[in-house]
């Protein structure tokens, strides 16, 4: 069983998303995670990140703007954390969307955040010394 | 990461994708499809059956464009969704809203 942490820093523009997303599919899947199950956590890390590069870091500052993900396995679960040093801000608290709403009221986004919570065991935020954190975790299987 | 084919069937577009539809080529799609409606076409069909990936970043266009066709008396079908595509248009509840069929003979001649 491969338990080992991987960890990546990217900077916090559009062209790096898809690097952390297919880092933490390579670091699942030695890990022991099956198809869906990384197909659902590149999902999830995928609006995660894309959400703290279009609205976490102010656009004129991008020099200093990087975003940690760190992927580790416990016995049962692969658990991916995503840090940040954008201002605080809980992703977790937006509002959810209603999938039964007609199309005329739908708005163009608002469902990153909704999959990633339908995709993910367990997810929690915390703001800690100016760093944002979320940390998901997954059931292997 | 993407590919798209957009041929006409008479009145009809089809616009087939293959790849993984992402943040960061979700784009690239919504100007294929605005595209068309920007051009007059707006009897859509969008073939998703290689498509393996999508994020709510490719579910956004497929709103803007379903919408745009809608504006114009058109309309945006589609047809035989991949299983991963069909998840999240079910999640977000876009499959009850959404006409889907599922082969692309069917989408095409339901115009």
């Amino acid at each position: 069983m491969a338990s080992s942490k991987s960890a990546i820093r990217i900077p916090a523009t559009m062209e790096q998303v898809r690097q952390a997303v297919l880092f933490v599919a390579t670091a699942a899947q030695r890990m022991g995670m099956g198809d869906d199950g990384i197909h659902q956590l590149q999902i999830a890390v995928e609006e995660l990140v894309t959400n703290i590069v279009e609205h976490g870091y102010p656009p004129q500052d991008t020099s200093f703007a990087f975003i940690d993900v760190e992927v580790r396995r416990d016995d049962t679960q692969v658990i991916v954390t995503i840090a940040d040093d954008a201002p605080s801000y809980n992703p977790l608290d937006n509002p959810e969307p209603d999938p039964e709403t007609p199309l005329e009221k739908r708005e163009k986004g608002g469902w990153g955040v909704y999959f990633v919570k339908q995709y993910v065991d367990a997810i929690s935020y915390t703001a800690t010394a100016g760093r944002n954190q979320i940390v998901m975790a997954k059931y292997i299987k | 990461m993407i590919e798209i084919n957009v041929t006409d069937h008479q009145q009809v577009t089809l616009v087939e994708v293959s790849g993984r539809v992402d943040s960061m080529n979700a784009n690239e799609l919504g100007q294929a499809i605005s595209q068309q409606i920007n051009g007059g076409r707006v009897h859509l069909v969008l073939d998703l059956s290689n498509v393996e990936y999508m994020s709510s970043a490719g579910l956004r266009e497929i709103v803007v464009g379903l919408k745009g066709t809608k504006r114009a008396s058109g309309d945006l079908r589609i047809a035989q969704p991949s299983d991963r595509v069909m998840e999240v248009l079910e999640m977000s509840g876009l499959d009850s809203i959404l006409n889907i069929y599922e082969s692309q003979s069917a989408a095409i001649t339901s115009y």
